[in-house]
């Protein structure tokens, strides 16, 4: 039926076109569903939502009857919720929380350690350093190696990277500590070069 | 340069046939020499097959035309090409159908000025990062459809029936809806920031997160608590690095960043919406 067209519409996009791909995918679903399903209340005003209608219009009147306007509509809007219910796992309220005081914590941090340097704030220092750099990274990958990009296994891995390189950066920092001068006192005599 | 014409617009049911009936030319006629001014304007006809996008030049004379970006333009559409195609609709920035990228910021064609200097071409392109559906329109549904998500109407605990009670609010919670409610939906804030860029499926963006804090805030509005736990997950709100695109870019003034950082420190329970300053309602007599 008209899951041909929206694969067609795909160039369209100046983009890829995940939106209308999921389109298609929930109409191969259920297509007895979506023919019967009605039009959502925000496409049949007279607003500024007449898009979606337009673009499907160009791309299916040659080929179907209108029903293909409301069904690839409705199709959208259901992807939307769809991928909306697929990261609505977790909760990151608490892990925002944490960012904050660790941000806040490593302000007196990084100066008491610098100016005397001793193993426990050393170790303060280390790891709040590491989390800090972590999350941040952590962030970047999500935002930027994301599955709708580069597929489902490609952000797993980054993401364990990440997580390796955090650990091997607390355990060298520890190591340095641990066997060494420290973090604080390292910095001082590099100051002194 | 000045234009006392009015304009008498009409439109059709389908964007796709704007028709502008009546005028554009300066009633003042320009005693000086014409003043010219190139526009590239961002081109796209998805009607023409194999039609890759371009920037088509129009050299527009300013002083025989208004001072805004969206006169310059719908003196193209009448005058020159009928065929370029934009949004546009109050053209005093109050309706938000103009929003585009005119010289690399997101603004409204109406209250935008034509820069008058001659030698650098003014550079106009759709909202960036939107699927285009011709020229100068873009895809809003994906826009809209979170803000439906949002639920951006008032909700009772006792699911009254809408329109049968005056709802009280004090002086001062109303003021909290001050640079909130006058947000027009032009999508200029959430199409500059870049997390909605690579993430514009899963966060909700500036603009609709702004009005989601409109409705948590509002003393009327008992639902602030379900609210808010829609928006736990790590995309709907915590996409937001604070990069204050947002805030630079509104042509309105408004500061969407600060609202997402309101329902940041709701979520956090660093802060909280308190008690409404009046609460009841008063009947209304009926018809």
């Amino acid at each position: 039926m008209s899951l041909l067209g929206i694969m067609g519409s795909g160039h369209l996009y100046r983009l890829g076109c995940t939106g209308a791909l999921n389109a298609a995918k929930i109409l191969a679903a259920n297509p007895g569903q979506t023919s019967t399903a009605t039009l959502p209340s925000y496409a049949n005003g007279s607003g500024h939502v007449f898009t979606a209608k337009y673009l499907h219009t160009l791309q299916q009147n040659k080929k179907n009857n209108n029903l293909g306007n409301i069904t690839s509509s409705v199709a959208i809007s259901k992807s939307i919720i769809k991928s909306r219910a697929m990261s609505a796992t977790g909760d990151h309220v608490k892990l925002w929380s944490a960012e904050r005081i660790v941000s806040a914590s490593l302000i007196p941090i990084i100066p008491l350690a610098l100016v005397m340097p001793c193993a426990p704030l050393d170790y303060l220092l280390a790891f709040g350093l590491t989390v800090h750099s972590h999350w941040g990274i952590e962030a970047i990958v999500h935002d930027y190696v994301r599955p709708s990009i580069f597929g489902e296994t490609i952000p797993k891995i980054s993401i364990a990277l990440v997580y390796g390189l955090s650990a091997m950066t607390l355990g060298g920092l520890f190591y340095f500590i641990y066997s060494d001068v420290g973090i604080g006192q390292g910095v001082r005599m590099l100051w002194k070069l | 340069m000045i234009s006392t014409s009015k304009l008498v617009c009409t439109t059709t049911g389908r964007f796709g046939s704007i028709v502008v009936r009546g005028s554009a030319t300066a009633t003042a006629a320009a005693a000086s020499a014409p003043r010219y001014k190139k526009f590239a304007i961002y081109r796209w006809d998805p009607d023409k097959k194999g039609d890759k996008p371009r920037l088509q030049t129009y050299d527009v004379d300013l002083n025989a035309c208004g001072p805004m970006v969206l006169d310059a333009l719908i003196k193209i559409k009448n005058e020159v090409d009928p065929t370029l195609t934009f949004r546009r609709s109050c053209r005093e920035g109050i309706c938000g159908s103009c929003a585009m990228n005119i010289g690399g910021i997101n603004t409204l064609a109406c209250i935008s000025k034509i820069d008058p200097s001659p030698s650098k071409p003014a550079k106009i392109y759709p909202l960036p990062h939107m699927y285009v559906i011709k020229d100068l329109v873009p895809d809003m549904n994906n826009f809209y459809e979170q803000y439906r998500s949002i639920q951006p109407y008032l909700q009772r605990a006792d699911n009254a029936k809408p329109g049968s009670a005056q709802l009280l609010q004090s002086v001062d919670d109303r003021k909290k809806l001050d640079g909130l409610y006058e947000c027009i939906l032009c999508a200029c804030c959430s199409t500059s920031c870049p997390s909605y860029w690579w993430n514009g499926d899963k966060y909700l963006g500036p603009a609709v997160l702004m009005q989601a804090y409109r409705w948590i805030i509002d003393s009327r509005d008992e639902k602030s608590r379900e609210r808010l736990d829609k928006m736990r997950d790590p995309f709907s709100v915590y996409r937001c690095h604070t990069i204050m695109n947002c805030t630079k870019t509104c042509p309105k003034g408004l500061n969407p960043g600060k609202a997402i950082a309101e329902i940041k420190k709701l979520l956090a329970g660093i802060a909280t919406k308190g008690k409404p300053g009046l609460e009841g309602s008063i009947k209304l007599a009926g018809p």
